[in-house]
């Protein structure tokens, strides 16, 4: 975490004169009242903890509402006296061969990312997903990547061109373009069943420059699940008066908090 | 569709007409199920068709050939001997046996339903399945499509009365049949296919035919499964206790399959899986490749990356690599494409060079209910799209989430149909042990039930709690849907079935579309409602293509109503009808004129429900008024699925759970207000409703004051701003009650 943080701001100079320092992944999280601070909840999607919520308290929040049964937070419920008038308790489950049954709704995990089975996955919740679409991320991703002048580096300079010069918000992309790059290049590829591995000095070559780039910066950015990291590159291009949804810079910090309708993408939607 | 299919019995088969017909009538002297397989054979490889009294055509006789060849056909005697001797069989087929096909018939030819005017029902989870199989066993049976074999789904029916004897029809379809009919006594025989799939509608079935064996002695019930865990319905199915009914088994036409694990977990299943697809082409010997991924929109993605790569292929080297097509498979997809995946792989480049190849990528529907000849390889990343409902929450959603080892299993087998074959699991062998249930759980466990629940109160089962199920479902989820049908008023406190319910129940709609459509009179909008109640059965009318996002935008941006798009679905329809002269209308405006004639034919027949019920069609002149109108009938149907604004931002909290959504990207509303109802509430990356539309909520109060009775409400901010309006709404009445007095007192 703390190497991510130090390598900010990145050392390719481009368009923003400004850079913003980055919060940690600690201050992020937290949810913040401060309406001024808006931007800082982007994503998370939980409710906030201000003073509704102690008015909900019974009913507030997700997760009680999938742990408590439903009997239990709803006892006077009409549906639950209908069935005591079939001979229901509570406790039990139905059919006539009761042992087998489940008493317990199913729980599914809603899955959202490609992790094959396996695979580790983080924040596993019941319907309480938290991550950014990949698609929207990697879109995002690319348009940051073009204005940062990083891509017009790459694309002049093709051969001494150095991933890990890249700024580490969109280094991942980067390093897939150059992979996808080197495949196009070369028919022979890896596969997963395959332990044949061929290889040419000039891949092996490139081979190593993307291995440089893959450090343990990068894996720390990695680790982060794309909401995280979708986070990071909203506030460090509203930094410097970008807005990655209203897709123009403003001219100053006022006009971005006078012009812009917020931090978050459904404040754009509909304009 | 004149007569009531319900009432009206079929005559008599022609054999009873006249004297003279022993000699023509080719099943003389046979004694229902009695008869024997060598006299079926007998009378299927003679000349003389024995339902139409036609001679067979050579087309017939061809597919006779092929039908030889099928696993099933191989044990004929055996059938019939089972099929005479028991009333209940448990049956196993693999996909690929010919027992859906097959076993109906042979059950006509030893039932005989066509001489003592009854029918064989055959019922499929799927549509297509039901249509597909229904025009094959027409053709295979030498008779037209719709006469003596006929297939009924929802909105569609393809029987004709009195001369259709085989009848292959949605497992749903089935159900609803009995519910006017709790003895099915139309039928002599009931075939429950593709058992395995543990639909809802199948295991409801399952239990009704449990309970009605006991009732009808005379009524037969074969149970198919496709799976091997046919112990389980045997001894459900066992008449005595501790006698398992009988097994009959045809073994499939499978060859031995090699299964490969991944040494590790992937990091991306679907990138993976192209990977795979392409080491497949570049290095295994010939044979067609089928890839399961979950949904439409991975389909179409992996679809795409496959095609580009494998031409990167072969263009690099034509020498080794040769021609791929790649296919998609879902149910969305119009069925002229899906009958893309029988084509055959494409032919060499060159005489001599590398042979085609053809990877067909699908669903879980290539799991069992389809079978594509030639596949020899599988790829399986061990996922599916599949329904859980949350009582807790109260919502369904289809989430892709780990398939079971039988379903694992079962996609591994599609590989050895030709010839042995080779799967590829994009898991380990360890993750296969431990991460994967057994069994995939039955959709009675992951369905919310309250449509199931109003069916099975109108069939007459009264207690709920102990019904037999073959899986019982979790308390929670019965108790929700009996909240909900008793605050809609199908049932009473008591769990009776209502008058309402009882036309409720009538109607092939969710009950709440049901309630909606059957109030909407009261609103003088039953015309627009029963509009609204078509367009939200068919499938999705907008159409998006990639490369014209934003013209379809604008088209739908021109459509839209902006206060919700339940009006504007309204609107789409009537400008469809207003355009009927005009071919090319719904591709012009991005619409899908395939959906659009969909709802046309849906709305023609919920309307003759509506007149058999007598529920007046009526509308509103004015447009706003009309409007406003509609926006009331929906409360009336919707009222437990409304969100309310909480703070600025788009954010939404559902009335009662108290869930936080969005307005989905596709809703068509200006602004973000206070109240809205909604069709549905989806997961994708968070929690979206969509369709949706803005209602006030005063009618909340007004037409559905049970459920929004604030003195058991959860406190909150939804309970302020209600008591609020109450408050609003007291002092308003209160001064036009003291205005009133002051009135009558100067007077």
């Amino acid at each position: 975490m703390s190497s991510l943080d130090e390598e900010l701001p990145p050392k390719k100079k481009v368009k923003p004169l400004k850079l913003p320092s980055f919060p940690s992944r600690e201050e992020v999280s937290k949810p913040v009242s401060d309406s001024s601070n808006s931007e800082i909840d982007y994503q998370a999607f939980e409710l906030k903890e201000d003073e509704h919520d102690k008015e909900h308290e019974d009913e507030s929040g997700d997760e009680s509402h999938l742990s408590i049964s439903l009997f239990q937070r709803n006892p006077s419920s009409i549906g639950l006296s209908m069935m005591k008038k079939m001979g229901f308790q509570e406790g039990q489950s139905l059919g006539n061969k009761s042992s087998e049954a489940i008493r317990e709704p199913i729980k599914v995990e809603n899955k959202i990312d490609r992790i094959g089975i396996g695979g580790k996955v983080k924040h596993p919740r019941d319907f309480v997903p938290v991550q950014a679409n990949s698609e929207q991320y990697r879109d995002r991703i690319k348009i940051c990547f073009q204005y940062s002048g990083d891509v017009e580096n790459y694309l002049d300079n093709n051969e001494n061109f150095d991933p890990g010069d890249v700024n580490i918000l969109w280094r991942e992309f980067a390093i897939e373009i150059l992979e996808a790059d080197l495949k196009r290049r070369n028919n022979k590829r890896t596969l997963v069943f395959d332990t044949e591995n061929n290889e040419n000095p000039q891949q092996v070559k490139e081979q190593r420059r993307l291995e440089n780039a893959n450090n343990e910066e990068l894996k720390d950015w990695k680790s982060l699940d794309n909401s995280e990291k979708l986070e990071k590159l909203l506030i460090y291009c509203r930094g410097f008066n970008y807005c990655v949804f209203c897709g123009c810079f403003y001219n100053d910090e006022d006009d971005l908090q006078s012009n812009c309708p917020g931090v978050l993408e459904e404040e754009h939607e509909g304009i | 569709m004149a007569s009531n299919p319900y009432t009206d019995l079929p005559p008599l088969a022609s054999s009873s007409n006249g004297s003279g017909a022993s000699s023509k009538e080719p099943f003389f002297g046979c004694i229902p199920r009695k008869v024997s397989a060598e006299k079926a054979r007998a009378i299927m490889d003679a000349d003389l068709n024995p339902f139409t009294k036609q001679p067979f055509t050579p087309q017939y006789k061809k597919i006779l050939q092929v039908r030889r060849k099928l696993p099933v056909y191989a044990q004929m005697t055996e059938f019939f001997r089972v099929f005479n001797e028991n009333q209940i069989i448990v049956m196993v087929g693999e996909t690929g046996s010919g027992k859906t096909t097959q076993i109906p018939q042979f059950v006509c030819y030893s039932d005989l339903p066509h001489l003592r005017g009854k029918m064989v029902a055959c019922t499929q989870p799927r549509r297509v399945a039901a249509m597909s199989v229904a025009k094959r066993v027409a053709d295979e049976m030498d008779v037209p499509l719709g006469k003596q074999v006929g297939y009924s789904i929802r909105f569609e029916d393809m029987t004709e009365s009195g001369t259709t004897f085989l009848k292959y029809m949605t497992d749903g379809m089935l159900l609803r049949e009995a519910m006017n009919d709790p003895d099915l006594s139309r039928y002599s025989t009931v075939i429950l296919d593709e058992a395995h799939e543990r639909t809802l509608a199948t295991d409801i079935l399952m239990g009704l035919l449990k309970a009605l064996a006991k009732r009808r002695p005379d009524l037969k019930i074969i149970v198919m499964s496709a799976t091997l865990d046919a112990l389980k319905f045997q001894k459900y199915f066992g008449l005595k206790k501790d006698v398992p009914a009988p097994l009959f088994k045809v073994p499939g036409r499978t060859h031995p399959v090699e299964v490969f694990y991944t040494q590790e977990p992937e990091p991306d299943y679907v990138e993976a899986a192209i990977r795979t697809v392409l080491m497949i082409h570049r290095a295994e010997d010939p044979g067609d490749i089928l890839l399961f991924l979950t949904g439409e929109e991975e389909i179409e993605d992996a679809c795409r990356k496959i095609k580009q790569e494998a031409e990167d292929l072969m263009s690099q080297d034509p020498d080794s690599v040769g021609p791929l097509v790649c296919t998609p498979l879902y149910s969305s997809l119009p069925p002229m494409q899906q009958q893309r995946i029988f084509d055959p792989p494409p032919p060499p480049r060159t005489p001599d060079g590398p042979p085609g190849r053809k990877v067909v990528v699908s669903t879980n529907i290539a799991e069992t209910s389809l079978t594509i000849d030639g596949i020899v390889y599988v790829v399986d990343p061990g996922f599916s799209k599949q329904k859980v409902y949350n009582p807790r929450i109260r919502v369904e959603s289809l989430l892709v989430s780990p398939i079971s080892k039988a379903s694992a299993q079962q996609r591994a087998g599609r590989a050895g149909r030709t010839r042995p074959g080779k799967c590829f699991r994009l898991y380990t062998e360890k993750d296969f042990m431990k991460e994967l249930e057994e069994q995939t759980y039955p959709e009675i466990l992951r369905s919310n039930l309250a449509n199931t629940v109003l069916e099975l109160v109108k069939l007459g089962v009264k207690d709920l709690v102990k019904f037999d199920y073959v899986d019982a479902p979790a308390p929670e989820t019965l108790m929700r849907a009996l909240e909900l049908l008793n605050y809609l008023k199908a049932l009473d406190d008591d769990g009776g079935l209502t008058d309402l319910g009882g036309i409720m129940a009538e109607f092939p709609l969710d009950p709440q579309m049901a309630k909606m459509l059957i109030v909407s009179p009261e609103f003088n909008c039953s015309n627009e409602i029963l509009t609204i109640v078509a367009m939200l059965s068919v499938p999705n009318v907008w159409l998006r293509p990639a490369n014209m996002r934003k013209e379809s935008d604008a088209a739908k941006q021109l459509m839209t109503v902006p206060d919700g798009d339940h009006l504007t679905l309204l609107n789409v329809y009537n400008n469809y009808m207003n355009n009927k002269g005009d071919r090319n209308w719904a591709w012009n405006n991005f619409l899908s004129a395939r959906a659009l004639l969909q709802a046309e034919n849906v709305r023609a027949q919920l309307q003759r429900s509506m007149e058999r019920f007598d529920i007046d069609i009526v509308t509103t002149q004015n447009e706003n008024k009309l409007y406003l109108n509609v926006r009331q009938a929906l409360v009336c149907g919707y009222f437990m699925q409304v969100a309310h604004k909480e703070g600025e931002k788009n954010a939404y909290l559902t009335v009662k759970d108290n869930q936080v959504v969005g307005l989905h990207p596709s809703c068509g509303l200006d602004t973000h207000p206070d109240w809205v109802i909604f069709n549905e509430f989806v997961l994708t990356t968070r929690p979206y409703i969509r369709t949706v539309t803005t209602v006030k909520p005063e009618w909340l109060l007004e037409y559905a004051s049970n459920y929004f009775d604030l003195s058991a409400f959860p406190n909150g901010e939804t309970k302020r701003a209600l008591q609020a309006v109450l408050k609003k709404q007291t002092n308003t009445s209160v001064e036009t009650d003291s205005r009133k007095a002051k009135k009558a007192r100067r007077a």
